[in-house]
């Protein structure tokens, strides 16, 4: 056939297509034999496709765990911007975490894993009542004391 | 005549991270090697239109698809090997096509400048484009050929495997794959060796990619 006289009728994407099928139709040994025919380390290949499609799926959650911080570090601001000072004593600021583990399922929840809310040393109460309020836990129960502290 | 009494059925389960792991560490030899084959092509087609785009871009792309809800994978219905096949080809399609018809609009300070000497300065989308270095490359953007001319070049590639030089010479006329195959007494098996031979032969004669054609 002669390009000059008679032009294909099949263009380059059908090609494409074309040769794309004839891997989605053949069965994985028949592959596996020609690479094997044409020298390939196939275990080595398979090893590498199957860390490679593990890295993906670790990816896809990295990424969706970057978005999640992202948008908890967006909130976190937005509520900073409006937030509230903690009691200024040390004795203020337990009694507020204590009340509010006593009547926020929550809170209650957030704080089981201490023992006893009065053993806990000062900065981590802080930390505690920091880390519930940017999670918004008791946003209301906080502006109760944020009178006088601002 | 009473209406058939309509059963609400649960729908199939859509696998998640953990399912997709499994199955995944579940491939075998032969499946993983066929995924590699699968993507190598289609990172070698798209090379001649997108930027850098190797097999494990495809991979990455195709496991978000799937975790992502883009594809659902219903593993009761579906294996994973066929499945990822399946999105592989799909992201090829749509890459090929999205580079052929950009999704952004061509503006008009996208359209070529020039300099003081009056050289010409590479708009954005040409710099976009597949500008790796390489004697090949260079031959590429020097001698753009034609359809016609790279469908005659192929054919003297396959001109020492004769099964193969008769399938191509038939794709050109327009005969599709079962009316070859019926013409020439080849099984599906037969028929797709001879087109794999074909595709070897074109990767290694253009390594970096197929020349574009005007």
């Amino acid at each position: 056939m002669s390009a000059d006289t008679n032009r294909s009728k099949m263009d380059l994407e059908t090609l494409f297509d074309n040769l794309a099928e004839a891997v989605e139709h053949a069965p994985p040994e028949d592959l596996l034999a020609e690479a094997k025919v044409a020298g390939q380390d196939t275990e080595r290949i398979a090893a590498n496709v199957k860390n490679t499609l593990l890295d993906a799926v670790r990816n896809f959650e990295q990424r969706k765990l970057h978005a999640a911080r992202h948008a908890y570090r967006e909130r976190s601001t937005e509520l900073s911007r409006k937030r509230f000072a903690l009691p200024d004593s040390a004795v203020e600021r337990r009694k507020m975490l204590i009340d509010a583990a006593a009547t926020d399922q929550r809170v209650a929840r957030v704080t089981a894993k201490f023992r006893d809310l009065r053993e806990l040393s000062d900065e981590d109460v802080r930390s505690a009542l920091e880390d519930l309020m940017d999670l918004g836990a008791f946003d209301q129960s906080a502006e109760l004391y944020d009178d006088g502290n601002k | 005549m009473k209406e058939k009494a309509q059963v609400k059925t649960a729908p199939d389960p859509v696998a998640g991270a953990d399912e997709v792991r499994q199955a995944i560490a579940a491939l075998t030899e032969a499946e993983s090697v066929k995924l590699q084959i699968a993507a190598d092509g289609a990172a070698y087609r798209l090379r001649r239109r997108v930027f850098s785009v190797d097999p494990k871009e495809i991979f990455n792309e195709a496991i978000a698809r799937v975790l992502d809800g883009r594809r659902h994978w219903q593993p009761r219905k579906v294996d994973f090997l066929g499945l990822l096949i399946g999105v592989i080809k799909s992201i090829e399609f749509e890459w090929r096509k999205q580079a052929k018809r950009p999704e952004n609009p061509v503006l008009e300070t996208d359209l070529s400048d020039s300099n003081s000497d009056g050289d010409p300065i590479p708009n954005r989308i040409q710099q976009a484009a597949d500008l790796r270095p390489g004697p090949e490359r260079e031959l590429i953007q020097n001698e753009q050929i034609t359809q016609e001319q790279l469908f005659e070049q192929l054919e003297e590639f396959f001109s020492d495997d004769a099964l193969a030089a008769l399938i191509f010479s038939e794709w050109r006329r327009g005969t599709k794959g079962p009316e070859i195959m019926k013409a020439l007494d080849l099984d599906r098996q037969q028929f797709d060796t001879a087109v794999r031979r074909m595709d070897r032969a074109i990767k290694k004669h253009w390594p970096e990619g197929m020349p574009d054609v005007c």
